[in-house]
This record gives structure tokens, C-alpha cells and sequence, in this order.
């Protein structure tokens, strides 16, 4: 209770005995913008519909204002979808399709012209009230479709995947648009998505999952500049991956150099896993550097060039604003503070996180 | 060579109509006959007509085929759509056993069907026509079914679970959102189980008992004892009526599919 808005507990479901959930927990405060991410298969659409009222939990409740409301029938949830594929009703105009639930609450027939012009305004839609949906471009149908889900003054808006269908330049701007119009609604808002850019730029919070198990929760900068194990690390941005060994607090051994790092805590002599971001990787003269290496491959990638580095019988994923000569030699520095150092996995269960 | 595959084919357009249409002709023609004769031309008449229409075994037996018909194919539609919207739910190996069952009954010869149901009926109730309504919606499912399927398939499941989340219970959401997304598939099952119903024989003639007759069956009884020309009479107006039903049906989809592309077009725009 207290700012909790919805709270799942325990939750377990599975689809023809393979587990989608597992002894799933989350709490979501309100008026939080909050993100499930994480590869298709994870279980975070799962969620979504548990939420929904589309699936019942094999096990584990569902909470919402601290009312269990885990076999409640979708349309007795104070809940709104928008749906991946617009999912607006054909047969219908746009008014019609907005009108859709005020109807069923018996609204008077003002109060739903008014919300009408309301959530059109919204939603830069104003005067398509007779259009026919099938007609409108995709990011038009998506508008109408937050529009028809906004009318009904849900305390909270499950967004699955609504962006997925869109070319990137609408994405961004759509992005940019429901940022607004949360600001304006103020209401929760449960977005899934596996665009991890989408999840970084929007979020209040973002909920890294993977095969059914919440890999890390927290903000997008503690997500990116921190992530507690290799499947977060790789998953959000890129990231160099290695094998590595706590000499002792503030040293760690990779590639059988001992580099200066901040991380303390582990045993002495602990294997562990080192994430390097790319734009972390710094490209010097060898003698500078920790390790050399040759210049596989340069690309130029607008804002910065990709540059893969093999050293050490690896490649390196570096990223800088200046090219290095592709077969030249380089050195490679990391700055103490940007070497990540994480636990390796300890149980099998971990192993799959991992994969 | 472009001569001879022109040759060859109106060839065999004059096969078709020699062998498939000729028949019909003659048979409309002989109806309006007066003379009682299949060779000789005797003047125009109704009396055929007229004759059909005041005999009372005949009329009796278009009643019960109509009622039949429309009962069955009502009840059928009904079931098949049910049907339909369970298999649609089923996961993919379910989806594929029972879409393989539902062809069995269109697949099997009639008279198997026929005489397996009449065997099966013999057991719980009388035959009469009870037993041949039981038979007919039996074997109308699996048209509506067939015909309500692609249209379930090709609609966005996620509609009704939009609806559903607007606050719709289930089944005003199925009328109001789903229906209207297959409603030509389910017109065209049930017209495809009326004309099956309204056309067979076989099973008709295994489960029907004593003093129930459709058209088919009278038909047939009546010819054992000689044909009479109230029958060509007869078999004209049912060739009328399902031709007629037919370009109904065909301008109604023809209607549907234009606007569909009208939509596309828009859409481009």
C-alpha cells in the first residue's frame, strides 16, 4: 500500500510447462513511468497481461491499491492497454472507437464529445473524429489507439510494445510524445518494450528481465553505468565482456595485466566479470596504454566511429571521436572509474541468466 | 498453333455446355410443354405449374425442405461459429487435429455418412424428423466452420481483448467487435449449409422414417413410378431459386472485396 499503486507478489505462470514466470515480485509507485525490458521470450508481455486481467498467474497475487485483483475480468480494472498492433475496432470511425468505453459507463453524450475533442487535441489528432482508422498511417492509428485508452481515466496505462510497428524517425517523435503527455495526464504508466534505447530515454524506472526473473531494477543511469551482472551489461548498450580475477580491493587481473579499478568487497583472488563500455575503451599510443593491439575495423557511425581492436586474442569494441588507421598498432587505456566488475554467476540458476 | 489452341478450346467450351447446360435447357423447356410427351412440341403452357402448385404431397415436401434447410443451417451456423472461435483458441497441434476431424464429414462419401448415422439413430430415437434435423446440422458444421475459420484467423485477436480492456463483458464484446469482423464469413456458412441441406439425398433418404419427405426424396419416389412433367416444373423453379440465391451471394462478396480495396486505396493515399 502507501505509494504503491500495484504490487505483484509471487507471480509463477507457465505456458505448456515452460515457465514464463518465475516468483515474479514488483512494485510500481504511483505516477511512475515505469519500463519492463528485456529480449522476446522474457516474460515481460506475460506480465503486462497479468496486469491487464488477459491471463490468470498459475500462482502469486496481484495487488492494485492493495485490492487482490489477481481473477478480476479485464474490464472490471480501473486498468487501460494499448496494444502492440493499434488493435483499433475496423467497423468503427475514430469518434466511435474513442466513445468505445464512455459508452459502456453510460456517460452522457456532452461529457463524450467533449473528451473526444479532449484526447484528439492530445494526441495532435484534432478533427479526424470521422475519419475511418483503417485509413490512417500507423502512427495515427497508435495516437487514436492512446487516445481511445486516455478517455477512460485509467489510474494506470499498460503500453505494450506500442512504438514497435514505427519507423524510426516516428518512434522518436512518438517517444517525445508520450514523455508529454504522461506529464500532462499524470498517471502510471507500465511500458514493455526490448528497444533498450526507448527504455533509457523514457523511463522513471526500468525493470531489466530476462527468462522470467528480474535481472536489476533501478534507473536508466544506474542500469547503464552499473549494471549488477553480464546479461544487464550486454544487454543495455554494448559492452566488452571479459574473464577476470580480484587480486585484492581496488585491482583487478585481466588479460594477465593488473589494472587499477574502484570496486571493492570481493575476495582476494575471486574470478569475476569485467564489463567495459566502448566509449570507455580509450585508444592511445601503445606505450600509453595497458594493452596493444591492431585496428581490425574502422565505421563511421555519424556522431562517433566503431572501431574493433583485436589485443590479447580479443576484440575490442571501442568507440571514439577520431580513426585510428585500420592495421595499425594501438595502445588501449580504461580509466579505474569505468571498469565494471561484477560477481560471476554462482548457481546454475544464475547460468541461465547469463546465456 | 495459336488456331488450334484456339480450336481446341472452344471445343471444349461446347463440351461443357453440350454436356453440363443442354440438360438444364431442356429440362426448362420441357416444363412449359403441353404435351406430355419428351419429344414433341406441343404449345406453351403453365398447366405444369399450376399443377404442381395444387398438389398437396408436393407442396408439403417444399415445406419440409425450407424448414429444414434454414432450421439447420440456423442451428449449424450457430454451433460452427462456436466452434470456430474454440479452435481458433487452440494451440497449434489441437488447431491441426481437429481441423483435420472437421473435414472427415465433408470428405466422406455420403452414403457411409448416410447409413453410420441412420445406424447411430436407430439406437436412441425414432426416425423421422427430428433424426434427419440432427443429421443435416451434422454435416452443415464443418461448411461454416471452414468458412467462419480464415476470416478468425485474419482478424487482429487483439480487438476483442481491446474491447474487453474498455470495459466490454465477453459477450457484448464478441457481437459488437468480433462478429461484425466475420459476419460475411458466417452468412456465407450458413447459405453454404442451407444449399448443402437443401441438396442432399443420401443422408436425407438413410435417416428420414416413414411419411417425411424433402423434395430430393419425393423426387425420387415419385420417378420410380414414371416422370411426370409437374417434376421438370418443379426441378426449374429449384434451379431459378438457386441461381438466384447464388448471384445474391456472389454481388454481396463481390461487394464486400470492392470495399475492402477501397479501403487499401485510401490507405496508400
Amino acid at each position: 500500500m502507501g505509494d504503491n499503486i500495484l504490487e505483484l507478489r509471487g507471480i509463477t505462470k507457465s505456458f505448456d510447462g515452460k515457465k514464463v514466470l518465475d516468483n515474479f515480485n514488483l512494485e510500481i509507485g504511483r505516477n511512475e513511468f515505469i519500463t519492463l525490458l528485456g529480449p522476446s521470450g522474457c516474460g515481460k508481455s506475460t506480465t503486462l497481461r497479468i496486469i491487464g486481467g488477459f491471463v490468470w498467474p498459475d500462482e502469486g497475487s496481484v495487488l492494485f491499491e492493495g485490492e487482490d485483483i489477481t481473477k478480476l475480468a479485464p474490464e472490471r480494472r480501473n486498468v487501460n492497454t494499448v496494444f502492440q498492433k493499434y488493435s483499433l475496432f475496423p467497423h468503427m470511425n475514430v469518434e466511435e472507437n474513442i466513445a468505445f468505453g464512455l459508452k459502456l459507463k453510460k456517460k452522457s453524450k456532452a461529457y463524450i464529445s467533449d473528451k473526444i475533442k479532449y484526447a484528439l487535441k492530445l494526441v495532435n489528432l484534432d478533427g479526424y473524429e470521422k475519419r475511418n482508422p483503417m485509413a490512417l498511417s500507423g502512427g495515427q492509428q497508435q495516437r487514436i489507439a492512446i487516445a481511445r485508452a486516455i478517455v477512460n481515466e485509467p489510474a494506470l496505462l499498460l503500453l505494450d510494445e506500442p512504438l514497435g510497428a514505427l519507423d524510426l524517425k516516428l518512434r522518436h517523435e512518438m517517444q517525445n510524445e508520450l514523455i508529454k503527455l504522461k506529464k500532462e495526464l499524470g498517471i502510471t504508466f507500465i511500458y514493455v518494450t526490448h528497444d533498450q534505447e526507448e527504455a533509457l530515454t523514457m523511463s522513471d524506472k526500468i525493470v531489466v528481465m530476462n527468462k522470467g526473473i528480474i535481472q536489476q531494477m533501478g534507473t536508466s543511469l544506474s542500469i547503464y553505468d552499473e549494471p549488477q551482472n553480464a546479461f544487464v551489461a550486454d544487454f543495455i548498450g554494448e559492452s566488452n565482456i571479459f574473464d577476470g580475477i580480484m587480486i585484492k580491493d581496488r585491482v583487478v587481473q585481466i588479460h594477465g595485466k593488473q589494472i587499477d579499478c574502484v570496486d571493492e568487497g570481493f575476495g582476494a583472488g575471486e574470478k569475476v566479470d569485467v564489463v567495459l563500455r566502448p566509449e570507455d575503451v580509450e585508444i592511445t599510443t601503445e606505450d600509453k596504454g595497458y594493452y596493444s593491439g591492431t585496428v581490425t575495423s574502422v565505421l563511421y557511425k555519424g556522431a562517433y566511429y566503431e572501431i574493433i581492436v583485436l589485443a590479447e586474442g580479443c576484440e575490442w569494441k571501442c568507440q571514439s571521436v577520431n580513426a585510428p588507421v585500420a592495421g595499425s598498432t594501438v595502445g588501449l587505456y580504461i580509466m579505474p572509474d569505468n571498469i565494471h566488475v561484477m560477481h560471476k554467476p554462482k548457481s546454475s540458476d544464475e547460468e541461465i541468466i547469463k546465456e | 498453333m495459336v488456331r488450334i489452341k484456339n480450336a481446341f478450346a472452344k471445343f471444349y467450351l461446347a463440351l461443357i455446355i453440350l454436356f453440363l447446360y443442354i440438360p438444364i435447357l431442356v429440362l426448362i423447356v420441357l416444363s412449359f410443354n403441353s404435351s406430355r410427351s419428351r419429344v414433341v412440341w406441343e404449345g406453351f403452357t403453365f398447366e405444369w405449374y399450376v399443377k404442381l402448385f395444387s398438389n398437396q404431397q408436393i407442396l408439403d415436401a417444399l415445406q419440409t425442405t425450407l424448414v429444414l434447410g434454414l432450421v439447420s443451417a440456423a442451428i449449424a451456423t450457430i454451433i460452427g461459429v462456436l466452434a470456430a472461435l474454440g479452435i481458433q483458441n487452440m494451440r497449434k497441434n489441437g488447431y491441426s487435429v481437429v481441423m483435420s476431424i472437421t473435414n472427415i464429414p465433408i470428405l466422406n462419401a455420403d452414403i457411409v455418412t448416410g447409413i453410420a448415422m441412420m445406424l447411430w439413430f436407430v439406437k436412441f430415437l425414432p426416425l423421422g424428423f427430428t433424426s434427419v434435423l440432427i443429421a443435416h446440422i451434422t454435416f452443415g458444421i464443418p461448411y461454416v466452420i471452414l468458412s467462419v475459420m480464415p476470416k478468425l484467423r485474419g482478424m487482429n485477436v487483439h480487438i476483442y481483448e481491446a474491447a474487453r480492456d474498455l470495459g466490454a463483458g465477453s459477450v457484448y464484446a464478441f457481437f459488437k467487435i468480433v462478429l461484425p469482423q466475420i459476419a460475411s464469413g458466417v452468412v456465407a456458412g450458413f447459405f453454404m449449409a442451407l444449399t448443402m441441406s437443401m441438396d442432399d439425398f443420401v443422408i436425407t433418404y438413410f435417416t428420414k422414417g416413414a411419411g417425411v419427405n424433402t423434395l430430393s426424396t419425393m423426387i425420387y419416389g415419385e420417378i420410380r413410378k414414371g416422370i411426370k412433367p409437374e417434376m421438370y416444373a418443379l426441378s426449374t423453379i429449384i434451379f431459378a431459386v438457386i441461381l438466384v440465391i447464388l448471384i445474391i451471394v456472389n454481388k454481396m462478396s463481390a461487394n464486400s472485396e470492392a470495399e475492402h480495396m477501397k479501403d487499401n486505396v485510401e490507405r496508400v493515399r
